[in-house]
């Protein structure tokens, strides 16, 4: 943790209007800036590849999606069918996935720790590593700072989520408010980003020469990289006021829009895929409403059609453009849910035997990770936690998780769980 | 609380005690008796369909099983007058049993694999025996004969989920509800769309989820009332909302009653019948834990019967004697994150005890 004092608001009176999200105070208070331990300054160039990170909270049944076992005493009402990948199934529930699998990596062996989701959310998504004093990032957190923005310059953590946006500083973790995720909500840019009509390019030059020089008076008093964040972030808002044309959705192609769903996934998910295609380096989408204690069978039958619309036109059209190659795509959520059927026809949360699905770069291809017992009710040989996928998908990526470490000023800390290991079943 | 309700309560107020708890190893969507009473049958998780001797106290089962199925038997619905009982089940099957002479290796009468492409949510008889309606999540009502199982009609491609059917006690209407809370009338006889009820408020979007719709479908004894019963929903996810029956005017086709039965957790009227006394008797189920048997006039504020310890009532059904009340609940204890396992290592499903509640004897 740094020593930097709290700002004031005399300090940036005049930008703070333009910085995104209070900025100043959060970096001034929270900014670690980790650097690479055996790496330069600059994160490694690793250019073009790309993470699509499509988070279904609550808790997606395992046995509703990707690990069906019908005709079982926990299989449910549903029935399994084929996909492209002979002797793979999946629930009827995916038919559009289907026949995509031959594409697909889906790990059906998780075996995880958290069962509620406050514990489990955070304590997946920042791939649950040893304790060592610190908050680690968010994968998408770490991949901003591993991979940085690539050539697009864009922000390269941005979360396309439902309700409201801003910039989640939350996720960098020790790593800093830099490498927090830009939120826009309901795939809408973050306010205030555009230039007010009112204010001529002239003038808006005049404002940020003022804002330059407050900036560099509040630099005089802070640690260089308070106002490396503030200046980062600020940068990256700039960039998205050039580019527009991703919140547009009036533009976006109408076949496209029908077929990734005008449901809000389904939008989510095709304006993901513009991000992508403007290099974006890390792209989450995000659906919720999936926490299903009650009336789990009728919820999935009416959630699971909308996520397989989105996500098997995505799968599509990254296979059609060749963005597979380069583009890393995981859906998952905190756990699966209960193979037991409670009193109110719902499941309940189930880290124990679950289900995830990958795609693209530095994967196989229509491979099934691992399996569950008969039943469903435990993982049959090894499972994996999430310590592992967080070292495939850096492998994947080409990220020697193994041998790249974090410097949290001068405390080295290992990218992954250092007990874990990557899948090699799932790595190309 | 005035005379006459008193003594509606003295008349239809369920012993403390159940006459008999059937402990099983399955879940049941609905345990029904068979209209001569001799028999009680419940659609099981297991995909079959099981069978109790409702002919004396000691409910003894009857094997084996009634099988054919896969997935879930998710309905039943009997012939009034013959000895025939239809199951439906979530792969699409729809089989007919002649159950007086089933043997120890039952055989169904007719069977149709793919009466649905997938779940059927609900099988009913039209009061003459003479044809069987289904519907599902496939978006279609289908009526069958029920001699041999050959299809009637065929309303596909509605614009909804389907989630019950029932016939008109005069037998020339069907009604089927959606997961929009509409409600469809059918002429059985041209196979038209006559026209609709709004059930709307038993629906709501939530993020991504369609939410309720109408659960269950039922008429007074005279045909005048059509009972549409649900919930109003809170949220999807962990499905919450306040149970609540409507009664339309059949002539008119107006709202003529709404009842809330309770309160956001307790969720959704899961089965609705009209007692012949002047009453709609009620099965509830919400959170984990959390059932109720509700009796009520349509005119009160308040139930005049209301039992809340059989948790989470997925059905109930009344003895054609009128002294006995099937109730499928669920066991105790059936929610929880994580592992549950038995004493000896073993993980625990969980199962739907049927309470046989007895009534006083009616007049």
């Amino acid at each position: 943790m740094t020593s930097n004092p709290l700002c004031t608001p005399n300090d940036h009176r005049i930008s703070r209007r333009e910085l995104l999200g209070g900025m100043s105070c959060l970096a001034a208070t929270v900014f670690g800036g980790g650097s690479l331990a055996g790496l330069a300054d600059e994160p490694p160039k690793i250019k073009d590849k790309q993470v699509l990170f499509v988070w279904i909270d609550g808790g997606m049944s395992q046995l509703e999606s990707w690990d069906p076992k019908p005709n079982t005493p926990f299989g449910g009402p549903f029935r399994p069918i084929s996909t492209s990948v002979p002797g793979v199934q999946f629930s009827e529930l995916l038919p559009r996935s289907a026949r995509h699998m031959q594409h697909l990596v889906v790990v059906r062996n998780m075996a995880t720790h958290d069962n509620s989701h406050s514990a489990g959310v955070p304590r997946i998504q920042r791939g649950d590593p040893k304790n060592r004093g610190v908050t680690y990032p968010f994968f998408g957190s770490a991949i901003a700072k591993l991979m940085g923005p690539g050539s697009s310059k864009l922000p390269p953590y941005v979360w396309i989520k439902p309700g409201n946006g801003g910039f989640i500083h939350a996720d960098g973790g020790f790593l800093g408010p830099q490498y927090g995720a830009l939120a826009f909500g309901d795939g809408k840019p973050p306010e205030n980003i555009l230039r007010n009509p009112t204010v001529s390019e002239d003038d808006d030059a005049i404002r940020n020469a003022l804002r330059e020089n407050a900036n560099k008076r509040y630099a005089t008093a802070r640690r260089p990289e308070v106002n490396a964040a503030n200046s980062y972030v600020y940068e990256m808002a700039r960039k998205l006021m050039q580019r527009q044309d991703l919140f547009d959705t009036a533009s976006f192609d109408p076949k496209d829009v029908e077929r990734y769903g005008t449901h809000e996934f389904g939008r989510h998910m095709l304006q993901a895929r513009k991000m992508l295609e403007a290099g974006v380096r890390f792209v989450k989408v995000n659906s919720y409403g999936w926490d299903t204690h009650g009336d789990n069978f009728i919820g999935h039958r009416n959630l699971m059609p909308k996520f397989d619309q989105g996500f098997a036109a995505m799968i599509e059209d990254l296979a059609v453009r060749g963005m597979l190659d380069n583009v890393l795509v995981i859906a998952m959520s905190e756990f699966g849910r209960t193979p037991r059927i409670n009193g109110h026809v719902g499941r309940d949360h189930w880290p124990e035997a679950w289900s995830l699905v990958m795609s693209g770069c530095g994967l196989k291809q229509g491979v099934v990770v691992g399996k569950t017992n008969a039943n469903g009710t435990d993982v049959d040989g090894q499972g994996y936690d999430i310590g592992h996928l967080f070292h495939t998908w850096f492998q994947a990526l080409g990220i020697k998780s193994d041998e790249i470490e974090y410097d949290n000023h001068g405390q080295p800390l290992p990218i992954a769980h250092d007990d874990c290991f990557a899948v090699k079943e799932a790595l190309a | 609380m005035n005379d006459d309700l008193k003594a509606l309560k003295d008349q239809f107020t369920p012993k403390q005690k159940p006459l008999k708890v059937l402990e099983n190893k399955r879940e049941f969507s609905v345990a029904r008796f068979s209209p001569c009473g001799k028999f009680l049958f419940a659609a099981g998780y297991d995909g079959h369909v099981h069978r109790w001797d409702s002919s004396s106290d000691e409910f003894n089962d009857i094997t084996p099983a009634l099988g054919g199925h896969n997935g879930w038997v998710q309905d039943v619905a009997f012939d009034a007058a013959a000895p025939a009982v239809y199951s439906v089940d979530t792969w699409g099957r729809l089989t007919r049993w002649d159950y007086a002479a089933l043997g120890e290796q039952p055989q169904p009468k007719w069977s149709v694999e793919t009466a649905h492409d997938g779940w059927i949510t609900s099988v009913a008889v039209s009061p003459d025996g003479q044809l069987v309606a289904t519907c599902g999540l496939d978006r279609a009502v289908r009526i069958w004969s029920a001699a041999d199982g050959s299809k009637k009609h065929d309303f596909s491609n509605q614009p909804d989920d389907l989630l019950k059917v029932a016939f008109h006690p005069e037998g020339k209407s069907l009604v089927s509800g959606d997961l929009k809370g509409i409600v469809k009338q059918w002429d059985t006889a041209s196979g038209q769309s006559t026209r609709q009820f709004d059930a709307g408020v038993l629906y709501k979007l939530d993020r991504l989820q369609d939410v309720g719709g109408a659960r269950c479908l039922s008429f007074n004894a005279d045909g005048s009332l059509l009972f549409v019963a649900g919930t109003k929903p809170v949220n999807g996810g962990n499905v919450q909302g306040i149970p609540t029956v409507l009664g339309f005017d059949w002539a008119g086709g107006s709202l003529k009653h709404t009842l809330e039965l309770g309160q956001a957790g307790d969720v959704y009227v899961t089965d609705l019948r009209w007692h012949s006394a002047g009453f709609v008797m009620a099965a509830i189920s919400g959170n984990p834990g959390s059932g109720k048997l509700v009796f009520r006039r349509l005119d009160d504020k308040e139930p005049f019967v209301l039992l809340t310890q059989i948790a989470n009532c997925h059905s109930l059904s009344l003895h054609p004697n009128g002294t006995r009340l099937a109730v499928a609940g669920t066991n105790g204890g059936s929610n929880g994150n994580g592992k549950v396992v038995d004493k000896d290592g073993s993980y625990r499903g969980n199962w739907s005890p049927i309470h046989v509640l007895e009534l006083p004897p009616q007049a």
